[in-house]
């Protein structure tokens, strides 16, 4: 992800290639707007993040259900491939609304994120997660028992154990940046 | 002595001082959040098949009995990464009307729960497989959700009432 140089004072590596993206969302009239908008209500800034926690619960919650179940931890008693069903709409629902709710967020201020190790870092591992999950549900809408097949265990289980570090990952790496 | 002087006495010592500047804090931040995913995503699966919108197919027993021992892990979890988050600041937070209001929240969430096992949850064998469940069953769903949705926001809102 581009070179990485030395913060002054710090020992602390930054990635440093999307700091011009950042420069020129900035410059853009949606991030005027949100910056506006989120200036002109002192409600705004909390509801927006009080969404993005619900819809986080909401992606974790339902991809945690369905990861464990593929790993074989809960809820052994009922079949995967509806469960699938059931859960991947709402996790793919619950992403939309965390992009959306997170780009008011980002759109106020895109060179400080754009900057910030921490929120690439989360990026990243929300784009693997999001891939996977693409995957995951291709499997899915193939056949409903295509992770069940003989020979798919381990890409199954492999996929599944993947998936929640990467999103355990991301909330990780949300929460710190605005420590780093 | 009041709330607030002991809040404050708690706030003034070391160790509660060393959470409040150091990496503690965020780390009892993440925590926190892991936290609330598991007690808000146990708690709202219970609450959507008690409305009867989803998993109307399962017994409500069962799923509640599955659901049962990451509702109260989250919850340990969360008051025990709350409470360390507090003491840094307790003297903000119990004058900080969010953080009272969120506390008061979550007293009708228990108190909510507490009214639904003690006289609706007796009569769970004649509803438990049912689709749709009964009016009373559907309401304390519907109020825990709602419960719990406000303790979210109002948590989130603290962070915008400080010192206020």
């Amino acid at each position: 992800m581009g070179h990485e140089e030395r913060r002054p004072g710090g020992d602390v590596m930054t990635i440093t290639a999307f700091v011009p993206l950042g420069q020129w969302l900035g410059s853009t009239p949606l991030s005027q707007a949100a910056r506006a908008a989120l200036r002109s209500s002192s409600w705004l800034a909390p509801l927006d993040e009080t969404l993005h926690i619900l819809a986080l619960t909401t992606l974790f919650a339902s991809a945690a259900i369905l990861h464990l179940r593929m790993l074989g931890w809960v809820g052994q008693d009922r079949p995967l491939g509806p469960l699938a069903r059931r859960l991947l709409p709402l996790t793919w629902g619950a992403l939309a609304v965390l992009l959306l709710t997170g780009s008011l967020l980002v759109l106020n201020r895109p060179g400080r994120y754009f900057r910030s190790d921490m929120f690439v870092i989360k990026m990243g591992l929300v784009l693997l997660a999001a891939a996977w999950t693409l995957v995951l549900q291709s499997g899915f809408m193939r056949d409903g028992a295509f992770w069940e097949r003989p020979g798919r265990g381990w890409a199954a289980k492999g996929g599944a154990l993947a998936a929640l570090l990467l999103w355990s990952g991301a909330i990780v790496c949300g929460r710190w940046i605005a420590y780093a | 002595m009041t709330l607030v002087e002991m809040a404050s006495a708690i706030s003034q010592t070391s160790w509660a001082q060393d959470i409040a500047g150091s990496w503690l804090f965020p780390l009892l931040e993440t925590v926190h959040v892991f936290a609330l995913v598991a007690v808000l995503g146990a708690i709202a699966v219970v609450d959507w098949r008690l409305i009867g919108f989803s998993s109307r197919d399962v017994s409500v027993v069962r799923l509640s009995r599955q659901a049962l021992p990451w509702t109260w892990a989250g919850f340990v979890l969360a008051v025990v990464s709350g409470a360390l988050m507090f003491v840094g600041q307790a003297e903000e937070y119990v004058t900080n009307p969010a953080f009272q209001l969120k506390l008061l929240l979550m007293a009708l969430a228990g108190l909510n729960m507490a009214a639904f096992h003690v006289f609706t949850w007796k009569s769970v064998p004649a509803w438990d497989t049912r689709s749709a469940p009964p009016m009373a069953a559907r309401a304390a769903g519907a109020l825990s959700l709602a419960f719990w949705i406000g303790v979210v926001a109002a948590g989130r809102w603290i962070a915008f009432t400080h010192g206020a």
